[in-house]
């Protein structure tokens, strides 16, 4: 018999011992019917995005309607008010890859760091990042806002950027990878050569755990491009927010009614698309960088 | 030198505004600006306060109800893409997974307008089977719409990590299982499922606490339904009276209190989690 560990796949030639013809095909109608239910939402939001206005409001949902008008709608999206849904998205792209890439780099020197160096109150420092894993991010959210608004950094990306750099996942996923990956008989053979710690991390280390960082960025990305109660506590400058939060203004209007109402409906719709797209993109083509990530939440539960 | 920077922004922006809303919590904002200490008058208030309990209650009853039905349809989808039960398995679990990478924001707007009554298709296919246009955002279906979003929301997400655990046990038991003559089902629920507790106990510890903290789904679906005041849920309220009401002190309290509840609530439902199991293979060991 093989020897079955981690690899998908595994299973298939075992599950043709042990489920009727039937059962099968009750199973995977469950999931074709789960599987519809979790498109509907997105189906719906693609259809609705090429409608016209009086099409989005007048015909069935889940069918085409009228001319196909995505690239009006797309066009009219981002010449409303002198571009201002183009500032959202760029706005949500900066600060997502600021964000990103911060809590990368500082993950990884200090995941490194408590992997590879033994130090003084090691234990109790990584102690105080296991407990905020598990500590609500949310909750934070409001001292954070009061806080901010004393430094002045209300209003200000880096009052949103900075925060969103600090991940104790992050920190926790690259130690881990970093005992997996980096070889201590490395370290101590390039610490013989007589090369510095600096530059030992910079051009050893850090390629070797290039691939956790790459999880690390994912996640970080998609947690900051998605925040919504943050950064709709932190902005008043309407230039300055990004799409989610501007998202919601749209849909507040658009839910008030009055002339113009409905033009505003097809921009939350063709804008909540246009939101959506980079970031499946990216999953869809980053599939083995989030995995990992994902590998590590199971692996710590048992 | 290297864990540096990570613990000045870990003291800065995670410590630090805890630390803030504590000393924050003690103090009230008079009529002439000044702030003046009032000991622990800010959490007599919100304790006397029935909006704040009340929203807490609420997604207590949601996390209760929303949670194990969710994780229930993410162990079975697990369970079944883990056994090659279903063709495609490497499709559906991306589709599953879709969800995660779209905000909660855009999740509330579209889940907004499939439910409210006008927009929704929903509505066409309701009045075509003679059930008239259900508000699907008001009354009693308020927090169902909610769970539902949630639910939609995370689904994936927690399949995938049971999924991945269940990748990871070895295989030997549940080989001799097959030889032994055992189903699928057997094999699924007595082999495969244990062995992943842990997964599914962690998978509902975040879940939960991601529940109790709901704040972006209800605050847009309330452009679209008045069934939605500014207390329904824990987090709501602390947003009025902060960015709103001008509250910040009796918010500081509130958001500490909270962050107590869900550590000590998370806390408990592990420990329970673990014992029940551990009971239950006592008893059937």
């Amino acid at each position: 018999m093989a020897s079955n560990t981690a690899r998908s796949g595994d299973a298939r030639p075992l599950s043709a011992l042990y489920a009727s013809r039937r059962s099968r095909w009750v199973v995977t109608g469950v999931c074709v019917i789960i599987a519809l239910y979790i498109l509907m939402p997105v189906y719906w939001l693609v259809l609705a995005a090429t409608k016209s206005d009086s099409a989005l409001l007048n015909s069935f949902g889940f069918a085409p309607s009228g001319p196909f008008r995505l690239f009006t709608n797309i066009g009219n999206l981002f010449t409303y008010n002198q571009g201002l849904y183009g500032h959202w998205l760029l706005n949500t792209i900066l600060y997502s890859t600021a964000a990103g890439i911060g809590a990368a780099v500082i993950s990884s020197i200090g995941g490194y760091a408590f992997a590879c160096y033994e130090f003084r109150g090691r234990r109790a420092l990584f102690g105080a990042i296991l407990v905020t894993v598990m500590v609500p991010v949310t909750v934070l959210v409001i001292p954070l806002y009061l806080l901010l608004a004393d430094v002045n950094l209300l209003n200000n990306p880096w009052g949103f950027i900075l925060p969103s750099v600090v991940s104790p996942v992050g920190i926790y996923l690259m130690r881990v990878y970093s005992e997996a990956a980096v070889p201590r008989s490395l370290l101590e053979a390039a610490r013989v050569d007589g090369a510095g710690e600096v530059r030992i991390f910079l051009s050893i280390a850090a390629r070797l755990i290039s691939p956790g960082a790459a999880t690390v960025f994912l996640f970080s990305v998609v947690g900051t491009w998605n925040n919504y109660f943050l950064p709709l506590l932190l902005f008043s400058t309407e230039a300055r927010m990004p799409a989610t939060v501007g998202l919601g203004i749209l849909q507040y209007q658009a839910s008030q009614g009055g002339t113009g109402s409905e033009s505003v409906y097809t921009m939350v719709v063709t804008g909540s698309l246009v939101a959506v797209i980079p970031l499946v993109a990216v999953f869809l083509f980053l599939q083995r960088y989030w995995r990992s990530g994902i590998t590590l939440g199971s692996v710590t539960g048992t | 030198m290297f864990i540096g920077p990570f613990y000045l922004l870990f003291v800065l922006f995670t410590v630090g505004p805890l630390i803030y809303a504590a000393y924050l919590s003690l103090f009230t904002h008079t009529l002439t600006g000044s702030n003046m200490f009032v000991g622990l008058q800010n959490y007599r208030t919100l304790f006397g306060t029935s909006d704040f309990w009340s929203g807490l209650v609420g997604v207590v009853l949601l996390g209760v109800i929303q949670v194990p039905v969710m994780l229930a349809i993410s162990v079975f989808l697990a369970v079944v893409l883990d056994m090659g039960l279903v063709r495609y398995g490497a499709v559906f679990r991306l589709l599953y997974f879709v969800p995660f990478a779209i905000p909660g924001a855009v999740a509330a707007i579209m889940w907004g307008y499939l439910l409210v009554p006008d927009l929704s298709p929903l509505d066409v296919i309701f009045a075509h089977i003679g059930l008239g246009t259900p508000n699907l955002l008001g009354g009693g279906f308020l927090w169902p719409a909610l769970g539902n979003i949630l639910t939609w929301e995370l689904l994936g997400y927690n399949m995938l990590i049971i999924y991945t655990a269940l990748q990871a046990v070895p295989r030997e038991l549940t080989e001799a299982a097959v030889i032994d003559g055992a189903g699928a089902w057997t094999i699924a629920r007595s082999i495969r499922i244990p062995m992943v507790r842990g997964a599914i106990v962690l998978a509902a510890l975040f879940s939960a606490i991601g529940t109790l903290q709901l704040f972006t789904e209800p605050e847009l679906l309330a452009n679209l339904t008045g069934a939605i005041n500014s207390h329904l849920t824990p987090n709501l309220y602390l947003y009025t009276q902060a960015f709103s009401g001008q509250e910040a002190n009796l918010a500081s309290a509130g958001a500490l209190v909270l962050a107590v509840i869900i550590a000590v609530g998370a806390g408990v439902i592990s420990l329970a989690l673990r014992r029940g199991s551990a009971q239950r293979e006592a008893r059937h060991g």
